[in-house]
C-alpha cells in the first residue's frame, strides 16, 4: 500500500486535481447551504463535468462535493435554524441558539473546523480498512453478487422510503429499468418498443440527473416563497474559537468522529443518524449536559464532526463491495461506475492508482474545506441568502445540459425530464427515487449473478445459495434487514428516513 | 400518507405489470423474458401487499383522505421544462435557456430585470465555457440554426 500512497499523493496534488476539489468543495458548501437542495443532487448534477475529466480529478470533484454538502448543511442550520441538509438538524439545535446570542460566525468556525476534522479521521479509517475487505470480494461467484445486489437493495429501500413495502417497490421498479434494452447474454430485445435509443439501455446518468435533482426542483416549487428571514451579519464576529475552547473541544471532536465514521460503514446509516448519534453521545459523556441546547459549542463541534464522518464511513463499503449505504453513496457508484471503475479487489489493485489517489485526495479535500469554509465564513449570509426563485431555472437548465452533455443526445435529455416528473410523483406518494436508482446501477449486476448461478447449480438455487458460506451470510443479513425494518416500522409508524 | 392514494397506486402497477407480462411474450428467445417475468410477478406481490395495507388502514381508521398540498406549481415548472426541452432542439441550448430562465424567474415572482439579464448571460457563459470549450460537448445550437 505504502508504494502507491507517495504516487497517489503526487497525483491528487496535480493542478486539475486541486481545481477540482476547490470547485467541488465550493459548490458543495454552496448546495449545502441552501435549503431544499441535497447533497445528493449535488453530486447528481455534477456527474456529468466530470465524465470527460481525468478519472481521480473527476471522483474527488464529486467527493468534495459530498463532504462539502454536509459541512455546507450546518450554515442554514445555524444561521436560520433551517438545516440545508438533514444531516444538520442536529447542529441548529444549538447552532441556532448560538446565533440567537450573536455568535454566529463562532458557531460556523466551529462547524467547520468540527467538520474538517470528522472528514479526515474517517478518511484515515477508509484508508485503514478498505484494502483489506476489498480482500473479501475475491470470494464472491455469481449468487454472492446476486446476493449482494439483493441485500443492497434491501437495505436502501428500507431506509429511504416510508415503508419498507414502498422501498421495495421502488427496488424492483429500478430493476425492471435495467432489463429495457438488449440482453447481453442472448441478443433479444427487452422493452425496447422500436425505439433505437433504447437499445443500449436506460441511459444512467439522464435518469440519476431526473430523479435527484429536477424531482427535488419539482418539490422546491411547491414551497418556494420569497425568503423573509433576516440574515445576521457576520462582518464584525469572531469566527475562530480561542485555543483554549479548541483543546476543549478536541476530545468530544475526536469521539464523535470515530462514532460518525462508525455509522458511515453501517449500510444504511447516514449523515443525519450519525449527527444525532454524536449530538447524544457527546451530551450523555458531558458534565454539563444540560447546557446542550442553549447554544453550547460542544453541541454544533459534536453534531458535526459526526456527520461529516459518514463521508470516509460510507465509502468503506461502497468502494470494497459496492454496497451504497444513502442516497449520496448511491449517486457516487454511479460515478465510479462511468469511470469504468468497479468496486472490489481491482480497485485496490488494478486501478490502486486511481483509488489511493482518490482516497488521499479526500484528505486533502478536508483541508481546503477548512481553508475555504474558515476564509467565507463572514459571508455566508450570503450563500444561505440566495432566492430559491433564481437557483430553481438554474439547476433545471444545468440538468438540461448536464443529461445531454452524456452522449450529445436529445433523448438523453427527454429520459431525464420524464424520469424527473415520475421522481417528484413518487417522492409525493411516500416513495424515495434512490432505490430505483440503485437498482438501475445493480440491476445488471443482479441478473448476471441469478442467471449464471442457475446455469451452475442446474436449477436447485436455494440449495447452491444455503451451501456457500458467503453466500449464506448474505441471505441471512437480506432476511435480517427485512424483518428488523419490520419490526421498526410497527413500533415506531413515523420513521427516520435518510437523504443527505 | 394519504391511504387512498397508495391504493390507486397499487391498482395501477398491477396494470402496468400485467400489460408488460404480456409484452415479455414477444421476447425472443423466451429464456431472456424469464427474469423480467420474476421482476414482474415480484412487483404484482408488493403491489397487493401495499394495497391490502392501505385497505386494512382505510377500513380500520374510517379513511378521512390526509390533506395533501396540491399546488399547481410543479406541474405547471414540469409543462415550462418539456416546452423548453422542445425549445432547445429548435432553437438551440442558449437562447432556449434564456427564454426558459428569464420566463421561470418571473413567473416565480422574481422582478430585478438586470439581475435576471445578469444570471441568463453568466448561466450562458458557464455552459458555453465549460461545456462547449473544456469538455467538446457539441451544445445544440437547434434545427433553425445548424
Amino acid at each position: 500500500m505504502n508504494e502507491y500512497l507517495l504516487a497517489a499523493l503526487q497525483r491528487a496534488l496535480l493542478p486539475q486535481s486541486l481545481v477540482a476539489m476547490t470547485f467541488g468543495v465550493t459548490a458543495g458548501i454552496i448546495i449545502g447551504a441552501l435549503p431544499g437542495l441535497t447533497a445528493t443532487m449535488g453530486v447528481a448534477l455534477l456527474i456529468p463535468i466530470t465524465f470527460g475529466m481525468d478519472p481521480v480529478a473527476g471522483l474527488l470533484m464529486l467527493t468534495a462535493v459530498y463532504g462539502g454538502a454536509i459541512y455546507g448543511g450546518s450554515i442554514s442550520a445555524i444561521l436560520i435554524h433551517t438545516p440545508g441538509t438533514p444531516a444538520s438538524a442536529a447542529t441548529a439545535l444549538d447552532g441556532y441558539e448560538m446565533t440567537k446570542q450573536g455568535k454566529a460566525g463562532l458557531a460556523i468556525g466551529i462547524s467547520v473546523i468540527a467538520s474538517s476534522i470528522g472528514g479526515i479521521i474517517s478518511v484515515l479509517a477508509l484508508l485503514l480498512l478498505a484494502p483489506p475487505l476489498s480482500r473479501l470480494s475475491l470470494r464472491f461467484g455469481p449468487p454472492e453478487y446476486f446476493l449482494l445486489a439483493v441485500f443492497g437493495l434491501t437495505i436502501i429501500g428500507s431506509i429511504t422510503a416510508k415503508s419498507l413495502i414502498k422501498g421495495l417497490i421502488g427496488a424492483v421498479f429500478g430493476l425492471l429499468l435495467a432489463t429495457v434494452g438488449i440482453d447481453v447474454l442472448t441478443g433479444a430485445f427487452r422493452y425496447t418498443f422500436g425505439i433505437t435509443a433504447l437499445e443500449s439501455g436506460v441511459s444512467l446518468v439522464p435518469a440519476m440527473i431526473g430523479f435527484f435533482s429536477l424531482s427535488q426542483v419539482l418539490m422546491l416549487t411547491e414551497e418556494t416563497k420569497e425568503s423573509i428571514v433576516s440574515l445576521p451579519d457576520l462582518g464584525k464576529e469572531r469566527i475562530l474559537p480561542t485555543l483554549e475552547e479548541l483543546r476543549s473541544l478536541l476530545g468530544t471532536i475526536l469521539y464523535c468522529s470515530v462514532l460518525g465514521t462508525f455509522v458511515g460503514i453501517l449500510p444504511g446509516a447516514g449523515g443525519d443518524i450519525a449527527s444525532w448519534v454524536g449530538y447524544n453521545e457527546a451530551k450523555r459523556i458531558s458534565k454539563h449536559p444540560e447546557k446542550f441546547g442553549t447554544g453550547y459549542i460542544y453541541g454544533v463541534a459534536a453534531a458535526e464532526s459526526a456527520n461529516n464522518a459518514v463521508t470516509g464511513g460510507a465509502m468503506v463499503p461502497l468502494l470494497t463491495l459496492g454496497i451504497p449505504g444513502s442516497a449520496t453513496a448511491a449517486v457516487l457508484l454511479g460515478g465510479l461506475l462511468i469511470q469504468g471503475l468497479v468496486p472490489g479487489r481491482d480497485l485496490f489493485t488494478k486501478y490502486a492508482d486511481v483509488t489511493y489517489a482518490v482516497i488521499v485526495g479526500m484528505f486533502i479535500t478536508n483541508i481546503l474545506m477548512l481553508i475555504i469554509g474558515l476564509v467565507s465564513a463572514r459571508y455566508a449570509m450570503y450563500i444561505a441568502g440566495i432566492p430559491i426563485n433564481i437557483l430553481i431555472p438554474l439547476i433545471v437548465a444545468l440538468c438540461v445540459i448536464g443529461s445531454y452533455a452524456i452522449n450529445n443526445s436529445m433523448f438523453d435529455v427527454w429520459i431525464m425530464l420524464v424520469f424527473g416528473l415520475i421522481g417528484f410523483l413518487m417522492r409525493k406518494q411516500g416513495f424515495h427515487p434512490a432505490p430505483v436508482v440503485l437498482a438501475l446501477i445493480l440491476g445488471p449486476m443482479a441478473e448476471m449473478g441469478l442467471r449464471q448461478s442457475l446455469v451452475i447449480s442446474k436449477g436447485a438455487i436455494l440449495p447452491y445459495f444455503l451451501g456457500r458460506p458467503i453466500s449464506l451470510i448474505l441471505v441471512v443479513l437480506i432476511i435480517a434487514s427485512i424483518v428488523s425494518t419490520i419490526i421498526l416500522e410497527r413500533r415506531h409508524p413515523e420513521r427516520i428516513l435518510v437523504e443527505e | 400518507m394519504n391511504r387512498r392514494n397508495d391504493l390507486i397506486i397499487a391498482a395501477v402497477i398491477l396494470l402496468v405489470c400485467i400489460l408488460l407480462l404480456g409484452v415479455t411474450r414477444n421476447i425472443t428467445p423466451a429464456g431472456a423474458a424469464n427474469y423480467p417475468r420474476i421482476l414482474l410477478i415480484t412487483m404484482m406481490v408488493l403491489a397487493a401487499a401495499l394495497g391490502a395495507a392501505a385497505y386494512r388502514d382505510t377500513k380500520r381508521t374510517g379513511s378521512p383522505p390526509e390533506p395533501s398540498s396540491r399546488s399547481p406549481r410543479p406541474y405547471l415548472l414540469f409543462a415550462f421544462c418539456a416546452a423548453y426541452v422542445a425549445l432547445v432542439g429548435l432553437v438551440g441550448y442558449f437562447i432556449a435557456s434564456s427564454v426558459f430562465l428569464f420566463g421561470v424567474m418571473a413567473y416565480l415572482g422574481r422582478r430585478k430585470y438586470g439581475q435576471m439579464l445578469l444570471i441568463v448571460a453568466g448561466l450562458n457563459l458557464a455552459v458555453w465555457y465549460i461545456f462547449m470549450i473544456r469538455l467538446n460537448v457539441l451544445v445544440p445550437m437547434g434545427i433553425l440554426f445548424e
